[in-house]
């Protein structure tokens, strides 16, 4: 009686489970540019996890591209125009960041706590 | 414990991320050799690469599974390379509900090895739009560096 009831404890938790996966899978669905503009809804989820890696790899593939660019750019002696427009970018993201802060401590509702350290 | 939304605030994320990562190239470029060789320019490349996984993860802070692991990879590579190589241990390998690709997931996501499948999808979700984020960023240095 008790493997019974274990059994039945089991195949409950297992449906929970396999509803949020399947959740979780169309979601994923929904991220993956491959997968979002063919527009069919039978995606079996084995073929969503696969574009996933697919994607993810690209997206490795692509930060190792221009990291590569970023240090031949930063490398050559006259840089001094690249240097420029970090310093420039810098200080533009910094009145972006400050101007944020004042507007999400203004527009947060109480629900939210977002911890900010305002550089 | 509740699953954080992603994005609860892009810009914001976006906007620190620029931060962090451009602090970190201006540092770097602060100790520039005089005669560029090979060796610096891929040590070069290696720092922005790390400096631009390590900004994301430092911006999303231990909130998240993957951006923890990232961290602490990092710091432990550090560490290690002080010391002697030691040899990773070899877990057992998390048993999965059937798909193989799966366990192809577990490897790219940082600290996907041994969480459960649900976590492991939520995980990715969120890991995927950072990666987008970071990798937008970037291309948008490069852009204004590049004129």
């Amino acid at each position: 009686m008790s493997s019974r009831r274990s059994r039945s404890r089991q195949s409950g938790v297992s449906r929970i489970t396999e509803d949020q996966i399947a959740d979780l899978v169309s979601k994923l669905q929904q991220l993956i540019p491959e997968i979002r503009n063919r527009r069919s809804d039978k995606v079996s989820a084995s073929k969503v996890l696969q574009e996933t890696c697919n994607y993810i790899r690209n997206l490795h593939r692509e930060v190792d591209d221009l990291s590569d660019r970023l240090s031949q750019l930063l490398e050559t002696t006259d840089s001094e125009s690249a240097q420029a427009a970090i310093i420039r970018e810098l200080t533009n993201v910094n009145l972006e960041l400050r101007c944020l802060y004042f507007l999400d401590c203004y527009s947060l509702g109480f629900g939210q706590y977002i911890i900010y350290s305002p550089t | 414990m509740t699953m954080q939304k992603f994005p609860s605030n892009v810009n914001s994320v976006k906007s620190r991320f620029t931060n962090r990562f451009l602090q970190a190239l201006k540092k770097m470029n602060k100790n520039k050799p005089a005669s560029p060789s090979i060796r610096e320019t891929y040590r070069r490349y290696h720092f922005i690469r790390v400096a631009s996984y390590a900004s994301m993860a430092s911006v999303i802070r231990p909130r998240r599974a993957w951006s923890y692991a990232t961290l602490w990879k990092i710091r432990n590579r550090a560490l290690m390379k002080r010391s002697s190589r030691a040899r990773s241990l070899t877990r057992n390998p998390r048993k999965d509900i059937g798909f193989e690709q799966v366990s192809d997931l577990r490897k790219l996501v940082p600290g996907g090895e041994e969480m459960k499948i649900c976590r492991l999808l939520n995980e990715t979700i969120h890991y995927i739009k950072c990666l987008e984020a970071q990798v937008e960023i970037m291309r948008n240095i490069v852009d204004h560096c590049s004129t």
